[in-house]
């Protein structure tokens, strides 16, 4: 016999007890797992998009938390495709519409130049790109098409009285993208009274691995204009607040979970020391060290909590995968968690089965042995 | 030949809930190695409390205990001195429900630097000395009460102790079963030379100890020596 077939011998004596548990550490893992995961795929899913149109850096007025409130002007674009080591410089201007009727109320639209790089990853699968001859022609997200009812061919209200001609549909693999519109850069202006402005410039460099060429290209883009804020891809997803703001409430929720988690599995290692004095007794009288007593006792705690963990873990993946198919979130989340999050997620378990289990594991060793066997 | 002393109590008082209760009123006695010792009085008298002592279970309140004239107050590890040298039998067996007789019999030896299989193969050995070989693989929910006694006395001698302690081991048994366990502790003392010291009721049992302490109020009434002394 092991140590830790007694370990798990003790764990499978009280069944109910022991399930209870796994449970309420289930709830707080698969909180962790699904939120944060849920919540990195939404950053994953802006990351794809800068990565889908080869982009490297990104430059947005300094201070610009969301990429709506970012106001530069349009020629810097050309001012900064004349610095050495850059490939291409694309311009955007993105904004949000709504669509009462269709219950759509956060849609994002992007005014981009027509026959660029960036237009490269987007996947037709109706009709046709925009082009630089194009006027009051938009192209929508297949998600969107499907959403609003439109085809290629039929208009739409962008702003209300503003009618567009759908001329295209794409598909793409950013959730967000998918439920976007497309338009030429200088329609959008015009529809947003925003001439001459753009949010952002997307930055393709020559040579991206060349990180101390990038350093110095960034540092002569900021030369450039005061206030300006120049990030690679990854820095600037991670600065935007609806990531981080997406990440914050995952991880607060979760505390919450985690909290009422440990204090299940506390409650637990408690309630099981005190029906098991006597026995705690008897392995004090056999000769077992407190330390021994101690590792039982944590040993039990951290058992229930990992297969709690385990469990929770699986669970959050089935949820996602079940959330992605529901009409009303799909194309919002991706239904994938990183391994990395699930492995967050067993190691806050390991935890939990901690931090519950060693207040009552020091309790239990410090009975006397007398006392104990006389309880 | 004078044998040394293995536990010795001098002037030990032990006091329980506030002092209100005095369970030892300045013991002194001396175990030797290798004699057998039963201690006997009414109920109350004191008789657990001196067990508790002699084990290292309990503390004194005063006086001191020793064993191997090394004090208990003053000892490194109590625990491992009850791993190493002290055997426990139990009125109550206090086996663990959760492990079979095998695994029960094992669990003293945790703290011993054995393998797994030097575990299994000691607790093997053991069991074959009380007849318990073939009830290896059951659990002590499915052992008559004589079946359990054996195990547990088993159990105490997992880690082949100095002093085997046993606190009304035949209490709970009827005759026969008790027989068995008395039978056990003999050869124990005669074939192992093991020290035991045994509290019982029972004159059937005080009649094969060597030396038989009676105690009263907490205080040692008297000694008698059985015709199972040998000269020393």
């Amino acid at each position: 016999m092991r140590f830790y077939n007694l370990i798990l011998s003790n764990v499978l004596r009280r069944k109910l007890r022991s399930s209870l548990t796994v449970v309420a550490v289930a709830i707080a893992v698969g909180s962790v797992v699904a939120l944060v995961g849920i919540a990195n795929g939404f950053r994953d899913s802006f990351l794809e998009f800068y990565k889908a149109a080869d982009v490297d850096m990104v430059v947005v007025r300094s201070g610009s938390q969301r990429r709506l409130t970012s106001t530069l002007d349009e020629t810097l674009a050309d001012r900064i495709q004349a610095l050495p080591g850059v490939k291409e410089v694309v311009p955007g201007l993105a904004d949000i519409v709504s669509f009462s009727e269709a219950n759509l109320f956060v849609v994002p639209i992007s005014g981009l130049i027509p026959e660029t790089h960036v237009f490269d990853h987007f996947k037709i699968t109706n009709g046709r790109t925009l082009l630089k001859t194009d006027k009051k022609s938009i192209v929508l997200g297949i998600d969107l098409a499907q959403a609003l009812g439109k085809e290629v061919g039929s208009k739409l209200d962008v702003v209300e009285g503003q009618p567009f001609e759908v001329i295209g549909i794409f598909d793409s693999s950013n959730v967000f993208e998918s439920g976007s519109i497309l338009m030429p850069l200088i329609d959008l202006q015009e529809l947003m009274g925003r001439e001459g402005q753009v949010s952002g410039v997307s930055v393709t460099v020559k040579d991206p691995n060349d990180h101390a060429a990038m350093e110095r290209l960034s540092e002569q883009i900021k030369g450039l204009e005061h206030g300006l804020s120049v990030r690679t891809t990854r820095e600037h997803v991670e600065s935007l607040s609806e990531i981080q703001m997406a990440i914050a409430m995952a991880w607060l929720t979760s505390t919450v979970a985690i909290l009422i988690g440990t204090l299940g599995t506390l409650n637990t290692m408690f309630m099981s020391i005190q029906e098991r004095v006597r026995e705690i007794g008897i392995l004090r009288a056999l000769g077992w060290e407190r330390k021994r007593i101690v590792a039982m006792i944590l040993g039990e705690s951290v058992a229930i909590s990992f297969f709690g963990g385990l469990v929770g873990a699986v669970g959050a993946l089935l949820l996602v995968q079940l959330l992605t198919r529901l009409p009303a979130v799909n194309g919002l989340i991706q239904g994938r968690i990183d391994w990395v999050v699930l492995l967050q997620g067993i190691s806050i378990s390991l935890l939990v089965g901690f931090i519950g289990g060693l207040l009552p594991a020091i309790s239990a060793s410090r009975l006397t042995p007398a006392a104990a066997l006389q309880s | 030949m004078n044998r040394p002393c293995l536990i010795r109590l001098a002037d030990v008082v032990k006091h329980y809930t506030n002092g209100d209760v005095t369970a030892v009123d300045h013991v002194s006695l001396a175990i030797m190695e290798g004699e057998y010792v039963v201690v006997m009085g009414p109920s109350g008298c004191g008789k657990s409390s001196i067990l508790n002592l002699m084990g290292a279970l309990d503390h004194s309140t005063s006086g001191e205990v020793y064993f191997r004239e090394q004090s208990l107050s003053k000892h490194a590890s109590l625990d491992r001195l009850r791993a190493n040298e002290i055997g426990f039998v139990f009125q109550a067996f206090h086996l663990l429900p959760t492990l079979n007789v095998l695994e029960n019999v094992q669990v003293p030896m945790f703290g011993k630097p054995w393998s797994v299989a030097e575990r299994v193969s000691r607790a093997r050995v053991l069991l074959a000395m009380v007849n318990m070989t073939h009830r290896a693989a059951a659990m002590p929910q499915r052992l008559s009460i004589g079946e359990r006694q054996r195990v547990a006395i088993a159990r105490a001698l997992a880690n082949d102790p100095a002093v085997l302690l046993a606190d009304e081991p035949t209490g709970n048994l009827d005759s026969k079963n008790g027989e068995e366990v008395l039978a056990i502790f003999r050869r124990l003392h005669e074939d192992r030379k093991m020290t035991l010291v045994v509290i019982t009721h029972s004159d059937q049992v005080a009649e094969q100890a060597e030396r038989v302490i009676h105690l009263k109020d907490g205080r040692i009434d008297r000694e008698t020596l059985t015709n199972l002394r040998s000269p020393n």
